[in-house]
């Protein structure tokens, strides 16, 4: 049975776009069959983490929600040369850059079962052992279909007003659906802060497992999401964060 | 004005002096000679003037001749021997004799009087309801490998207040069908059908993803795909009908099926209607109870969907009441255990299925009248090699 992690935050810039792409990597270093799904349909942004050119964007998960390929059409594996343990692998379905393309599938809509049905075939089909979603913020369509697939929910937010009051909106709907595991990870928290009280009042609030604490880095800023931080960086205390993040998450 | 347009058989001169009298009276006349071949498609005659000198017999093979459906109403002209109309009055058929005055060519022929000729309007107006109503079921069913989706249609009048329907959904990944039977018969059931199939229709073919959030919030319970949009077409549907057309008080007993043809799921929402029967291969029955009421009937009705699958061989027969109610000359229903025993016989095709039941249903009502609109729909897996 594969994991399926469901990446959120309830408003954007939170970091879930790292922290799917980092926490995926770092899977399949050790080892694991791992793909990641950009459910981020209006604002699509892992194959460029992952460095998919545009030109090499071929069939994306829009195209299989508009009914034009299966969803195994979509798929990118992006393990090679990464040095992945053996028996890892890591697989990428990118959503589309086409603006015209999002707008279509946006105003036509599309039948949101389509989505836990994508997950289970990848799963079946490239023998995954974690799923991980990126989502868009808020709470739309995509979020809600993520959160009814996943075993995990990581609730992603930076130490500011809007994100924790808003995060109360998405720990509770995720319990409303039944979601098994709520886990909050806290990110770009400044330097100087008491982390360990941090931790524990965030826990409170919530009453949610903290799985991490993530320091803001001047790193991370100057990546630019130009890539996988913890590829770039493998001994950055970021990248032991993400890690600690990732053996958490795997359960 | 409605023109009534008559066929004129027989080659004899005082045939001249019976056509100068319609003409007369405004009927157009055609007169084809003594052996007329008139093509069995266009517009038939509304009616057919035939000399007495043939046989009743020859009469009827003639008139049965001239038009596709329903045979035109016939009258016989004296021409040559009189003791030769006593046949014809006998097999029940009106006749004129000479001369042919207008008043009394008027008093005989159906038509040619001011009230016929609004029953004839009604009539052409109920034939062209029925041609835009038959237009509005499709053409052909969605064809799938491995599957045999075949439907029936027999009106009791002239229109119907029975559809069926069938259409690809989502993108086509799923094939839905339905079968409708509104309450009431005859043009306003009819007018009624009009609107549900395209409201249903509609409705399914919207895509609204956040549809499931409201009330199922539960994640165990989550719609498969398809699922969303069979529940949106019945539901709108039946809230359209409520919030629109309450007082008129007209439903609809509507069996929808959405079928996965790569697995045989079949997921289905029977508002109120009949329960179709699942024949398993091995001949076992299964009927698919209502889940929910008739579409337009309840205000807070809910509709649940319900789950089949379909293996190798299976079928599943959806069906109006006009089945189970046709009647007999003695007034004596068809019945569904009779319908169930046609069932239980093997089936080679969808085709052989519904051609089975509809010989049943002839041979049960004789001459008596079809009472209700017949409508039945066969979808079968076909078995699977080995």
């Amino acid at each position: 049975m594969a994991a399926v992690v469901a990446v959120h935050s309830y408003a954007g810039g939170a970091g879930k776009s790292h922290l799917t792409a980092n926490v995926a990597t770092l899977l399949a270093l050790d080892g694991l069959r791992v793909a990641v799904v950009d459910l981020d349909i209006p604002a699509p942004g892992l194959h460029l983490l992952f460095a998919i050119a545009d030109a090499d964007m071929g069939y994306c998960l829009k195209d299989y929600l508009m009914g034009e390929c299966e969803i195994e059409d979509t798929v990118r594996e992006v393990g090679a040369g990464l040095g992945l343990a053996a028996g890892g692998a890591l697989f990428v379905v990118p959503s589309s850059m086409d603006g015209e393309r999002i707008l279509d599938l946006q105003q036509r809509g599309y039948d949101i079962a389509l989505l836990g049905a994508a997950i289970r075939r990848l799963v079946d089909r490239f023998a995954l052992d974690v799923v991980v979603l990126d989502t868009h913020a808020g709470t739309n369509d995509e979020s809600m279909a993520a959160f009814a697939v996943a075993d995990t929910v990581a609730v992603v937010l930076r130490p500011d007003l809007q994100h924790t009051r808003g995060s109360q909106l998405t720990v509770s709907l995720a319990r409303q659906m039944g979601v098994p595991r709520i886990v909050m990870v806290l990110n770009l928290v400044a330097a100087g802060v008491d982390l360990a009280a941090l931790r524990a009042r965030t826990e409170e609030q919530y009453r949610c497992e903290v799985v991490a604490v993530l320091p803001d880095c001047q790193e991370m800023t100057a990546l630019g999401s130009g890539g996988v931080f913890v590829l770039l960086h493998p001994s950055h205390r970021l990248t032991r964060c993400y890690r600690d993040v990732a053996s958490r998450l795997r359960g | 004005v409605v023109e009534l347009r008559a066929l004129l058989i027989g080659t004899d001169r005082s045939v001249d002096d019976l056509a100068d009298t319609l003409s007369g009276l405004g009927v157009v006349v055609q007169r084809p000679g003594p052996a007329p071949r008139p093509a069995r498609s266009g517009q038939p005659p509304d009616l057919v003037l035939v000399p007495s000198s043939l046989t009743p017999a020859e009469v009827a093979a003639l008139v049965a001749g001239v038009a596709a459906g329903a045979p035109p109403p016939v009258v016989v002209y004296l021409d040559g021997d009189a003791t030769a109309l006593a046949d014809h009055i006998h097999a029940g058929r009106d006749y004129l004799v000479p001369p042919y005055l207008a008043a009394q060519v008027r008093a005989r022929i159906p038509g040619t009087r001011a009230e016929d000729a609004n029953l004839l309007r009604v009539e052409r107006e109920l034939q062209i309801a029925w041609e835009i109503q038959s237009g509005f079921l499709p053409r052909a069913l969605p064809a799938r490998d491995g599957w045999e989706l075949e439907a029936r249609l027999r009106p009791a009048h002239e229109v119907c207040g029975d559809f069926y329907d069938g259409f690809e959904m989502v993108d086509g990944r799923r094939v839905g069908f339905l079968v409708a039977d509104v309450c009431d018969k005859g043009v306003s059931a009819a007018l009624f059908a009009a609107l549900m199939r395209t409201l249903l229709r509609s409705f399914a073919e919207q895509n609204v993803p956040t549809a499931w959030i409201d009330e199922r919030v539960d994640r165990r319970d989550l719609p498969g795909i398809g699922e969303t949009a069979l529940h949106t077409a019945v539901e709108g549907t039946s809230e359209y009908m409520i919030r629109n057309h309450l007082e008129q008080g007209y439903f609809a007993t509507v069996f929808f099926g959405v079928l996965d043809p790569g697995s045989g799921g079949l997921t289905y929402v029977n508002g109120g209607h009949n329960p179709p029967v699942l024949r398993a291969a091995g001949g076992g029955q299964t009927l698919l109870a209502p889940t929910g009421p008739a579409v337009g009937l309840l205000p807070d009705g809910r509709f649940e969907t319900a789950k089949v699958v379909l293996d190798p061989g299976d079928l599943l027969f959806v069906y109006s009441d006009g089945i189970t109610e046709a009647k007999n000359e003695q007034g004596e229903f068809f019945t569904k255990d009779r319908l169930l025993a046609l069932l239980r016989s093997p089936v080679a095709s969808a085709g052989e299925l519904l051609d089975r039941v509809a010989a049943a249903l002839r041979a049960h009502a004789g001459t008596a009248d079809q009472y209700d609109d017949i409508t039945m729909l066969v979808l079968r897996r076909r078995p699977g090699p080995g």
